[in-house]
């Protein structure tokens, strides 16, 4: 469906064979079925953007040519993670013009931090990108093979001395 | 004939090593020679003596390994030394070969007439050996070469005093004194007068030759036989004068005593063995293995001598050169091109002297570093010992501060360190300062900065995120490296600063099509990776939250990988400019190739290392134009308003916000554009 059949990292059955289209209602987005990303949330984080100039899944394609100045992105919260908050959503549709600084004081509200909590992004869960970029900048750089860019939250490391 | 004569009698030299030729030979092994087992030259001398000895002795001692001769009145020998890297050489080499090449070469150096240059080269001799020295053990055994087919008749032996007036004796005592060293061994006499050899034994012929005196530098011992080097002596003349063959002659056993008269030297008259041919014939007459003198060890026997130096030394000094063998050794073979004196000499602040302070503390001890000082706030408290390695029991019951604790138990680990611990709390944002408090948190600043700027490297090993910001500022400002060490649960972070550099001239560069680097003055800061100012974090938190809860093994895990990275940035050609490179496609594909990195590799930025998979990444950030502790609004603001711009940051939450434009960016983020798609699914 997304992918052809041989590519090896990323063939994987969609559990219920749906095409996954995006419905937009009111200016929101909102999603029949989650399935199939979820399975390549998971595939791409094994493998990485090597293919990110390969086919990338319809709906994305879809969005893209609906949103072109909107990036999709999936973040969530890094598995062991315990300080902080589960976000009540983890997949978005921003500004591709906004830099990455403005993108964490969102997560930062949407977390509804306290000004002395750190945190910190994880592109890939691998690289850390600067905060000075923008949005478009990153995913033309780190965007998965299926169209989402991948980012993990976790809180900044601080302990050391006690 | 000759058979009815005495033979004279000889005695081979006995060695003796002085303490500082093992320590010399050492240096030289661990930092010259390494793996190089090439002979080295070396010097031997006759020990000054009191008056007589049962055995004549060379001596060698650190001068031995001198490139030129300098033994004022000694009698000079000439030797070598073969230092073999196992114990397995030293044993299974062949002794006989070895002495034989050795008496072998000194016959191509009298033939080509460079013993006439410099009698001195017949007073032979040669080391094998083998030092172990991490145990400070070192075997060895002495050759004095000389060729034993060799047969001498005594006539007789007489005092000077028959042959010379006691103003002459004392005329040939002045004018031997006055000798180059070179020739102070062997040389002739003649109408009273001393010579060299190159001067005077071309004049010396068939007819006259009963008119010199074959002069020798010696001891006199109670049996009156004279070193065996006189074998050596007789072939020189036999080579140079063929006609002195079976002649007899008068040979002087020069010998100074302390007054410095040779008042007690002895004249022998000797009859030297028929030369009808070349000395090659005398010589090998019996057979190829012609040359002896090995020496017996102190059971009397023809093996090697052993000596262990570790009682002579003293423990400290003996100490601190174990530490360096260590790591010298990997200069031999793993990495020839390491520095290590500038490890060694590196000047290390810790801010904070707890969990990761005792494990960056003893890894640099590891690394040979000698300057340590710590900084911290607080004392020791009976949950420390177990995971904070320089603490102890007795420690807590004391409540010790722990800077002073950490630094006490650096000295007892190694006594040679520079450590020294300073109490007191590093001022920190959003932690008010009152009117009373004002004079000591600024001498807390001025002593911070003062630390900071007296040493080369800061840890940053603290525990929050707060008390990171002014040791942050403090280090790039006074473009120190900085190494930022911080733990989560079972997480770490260890991430090097970059140099302080206003321009933006290189920013990130594409160099492979897997790679990007990002030049040294351009790196991010611990800071640089969020958008809020750090405040009071400790406020209104539950007990887990405040201490350093976390997996027991993450400290010793961050402290170790954190030295590691401070030791390949220190080797970085670039050091503290040196660049990082980073990985930007799959990892699995491509490694990092050498000339991206210094002696010991490449220079990450950053390492984060999660241990619930027991992985690590190595991210890149630039700095970041907006950051509240390394951008150069802040930097700025710093140098020109000094404390008082701290005042502020310590007791306003925004006011770093306000400065470095952050809170204009949070009042502008327009949320309205973001869209969320619906996942319920999710979470699964």
């Amino acid at each position: 469906m997304y992918l052809s059949d041989s590519g090896e990292l990323f063939a994987y059955k969609c559990e219920n064979n749906n095409n996954c289209p995006f419905k937009v209602m009111n200016g929101k987005i909102t999603d029949v079925n989650f399935n199939s990303h979820r399975c390549g949330a998971k595939k791409t984080e094994m493998g990485d953007s090597e293919s990110s100039g390969e086919v990338r899944s319809e709906e994305v394609l879809a969005l893209r040519i609906k949103f072109p100045t909107k990036v999709p992105i999936i973040i969530k919260r890094y598995a062991k993670e315990a300080a902080l908050p589960h976000l009540d959503k983890c997949k978005f549709l921003v500004p591709q013009e906004i830099t990455v600084s403005q993108f964490q004081t969102i997560i930062r509200n949407r977390l509804q931090l306290g000004p002395n909590h750190a945190l910190y992004l994880l592109v890939n869960n691998r690289s850390m990108v600067s905060l000075s970029l923008t949005l478009a900048e990153v995913y033309s750089e780190h965007a998965g093979a299926d169209g989402f860019l991948y980012i993990t939250y976790a809180s900044q490391e601080v302990f050391g001395r006690a | 004939m000759s058979s009815t004569k005495p033979l004279l009698q000889l005695v081979t030299v006995s060695s003796f090593v002085q303490p500082s030729f093992w320590n010399k030979l050492s240096e030289l092994k661990i930092n010259v020679d390494k793996l190089n087992d090439d002979e080295r030259q070396i010097y031997g001398f006759f020990s000054n003596s009191p008056t007589t000895w049962t055995t004549h002795i060379v001596e060698v001692d650190s001068t031995s390994f001198n490139t030129t001769l300098n033994s004022q009145n000694n009698i000079p020998f000439q030797g070598k030394i073969f230092n073999k890297n196992t114990i397995e050489q030293f044993k299974d080499c062949d002794k006989t070969k070895m002495i034989n090449e050795e008496g072998r070469r000194f016959l191509e150096e009298l033939k080509s007439g460079k013993v006439l240059e410099k009698p001195y080269l017949m007073n032979f001799f040669f080391i094998l050996s083998f030092s172990d020295l991490k145990k400070f053990h070192f075997y060895y055994w002495f050759a004095y070469p000389v060729p034993h087919n060799l047969e001498i008749s005594v006539e007789g032996i007489s005092p000077i005093s028959e042959h010379f007036t006691e103003a002459e004796v004392a005329s040939l005592s002045t004018e031997y004194t006055r000798l180059d060293p070179h020739q102070k061994p062997y040389f002739l006499i003649h109408n009273k007068k001393l010579h060299t050899y190159h001067s005077k034994l071309s004049q010396v012929s068939e007819n006259n030759c009963q008119e010199y005196y074959f002069a020798f530098a010696d001891y006199i011992n109670s049996g009156q036989h004279p070193k065996s080097q006189i074998k050596n002596y007789i072939i020189f003349l036999l080579h140079h004068c063929p006609f002195l063959g079976g002649k007899t002659l008068n040979f002087l056993l020069f010998f100074l005593d302390r007054k410095l008269s040779c008042c007690q030297s002895l004249i022998y008259k000797l009859t030297l063995p028929q030369c009808n041919s070349t000395i090659d014939d005398i010589i090998y007459g019996g057979g190829d293995n012609a040359w002896a003198g090995w020496e017996k060890n102190e059971k009397n026997k023809f093996a090697p001598r052993f000596s262990n130096m570790r009682t002579t030394m003293d423990p400290q000094i003996l100490f601190e050169e174990s530490v360096d063998l260590n790591l010298k050794l990997m200069k031999w073979r793993l990495l020839p091109d390491i520095n290590l004196d500038k490890i060694k000499n590196a000047k290390c602040l810790l801010l904070g002297a707890g969990t990761l302070g005792c494990s960056v503390a003893r890894n640099l001890l590891g690394w040979g570093v000698r300057n340590i000082n710590f900084v911290d706030n607080s004392t020791v408290s009976y949950s420390n010992p177990v995971r904070q390695h320089l603490f102890t029991y007795e420690d807590a019951v004391k409540s010790k501060p722990k800077a002073e604790a950490a630094a006490e138990s650096l000295h007892k680990i190694f006594p040679s360190i520079n450590s020294q611990g300073h109490q007191f709390t590093i001022p920190m944002p959003g932690h008010n300062v009152g009117e009373s408090t004002v004079e000591s948190v600024k001498k807390s600043v001025e002593d911070l900065e003062k630390l900071i700027q007296e040493h080369d490297i800061v840890f940053l090993l603290t525990d929050s995120r707060e008390s990171r910001w002014l040791p942050t500022l403090l280090g790039i400002f006074h473009n120190k490296i900085v190494i930022n060490v911080a733990l989560g649960f079972d997480t770490y972070l260890i991430m090097r600063y970059g140099r302080k550099d206003i321009e933006d001239n290189v920013k990130e560069v594409q160099t492979h099509s897997a790679f990007k680097r990002i030049s040294g003055n351009e790196l991010g800061c611990y800071f640089c990776n969020d958008v809020t100012a750090p405040g009071n974090s400790l406020k209104d938190r539950t007990l887990d939250q405040q201490c350093t809860v976390t997996r027991p093994g993450v400290s010793s895990i961050a402290g170790a990988l954190s030295v590691e990275l401070t030791v390949s940035l220190l080797q970085h050609e670039e050091g503290i400019n040196a660049p990082a490179f980073y990985k930007t496609g799959p990892q699995h594909e491509m490694n990092f190739t050498d000339d991206q990195g210094g002696v010991l590799g490449i220079l990450p930025h950053s390492i984060r290392g999660f241990l619930s998979s027991f992985m690590h990444v190595l991210p890149a950030t630039p700095k970041y134009n907006q950051c509240i502790a390394c951008s150069s609004i802040v930097l700025e603001e710093y140098k020109a308003k000094g404390f008082a711009f701290l005042l502020e940051t310590f007791n306003s939450n925004n006011y770093l916000e306000n400065l470095t434009g952050l809170s204009k960016l949070f009042a502008d983020s327009n949320y309205a554009d973001v869209l969320e798609l619906s996942d319920e699914e999710w979470e699964n």
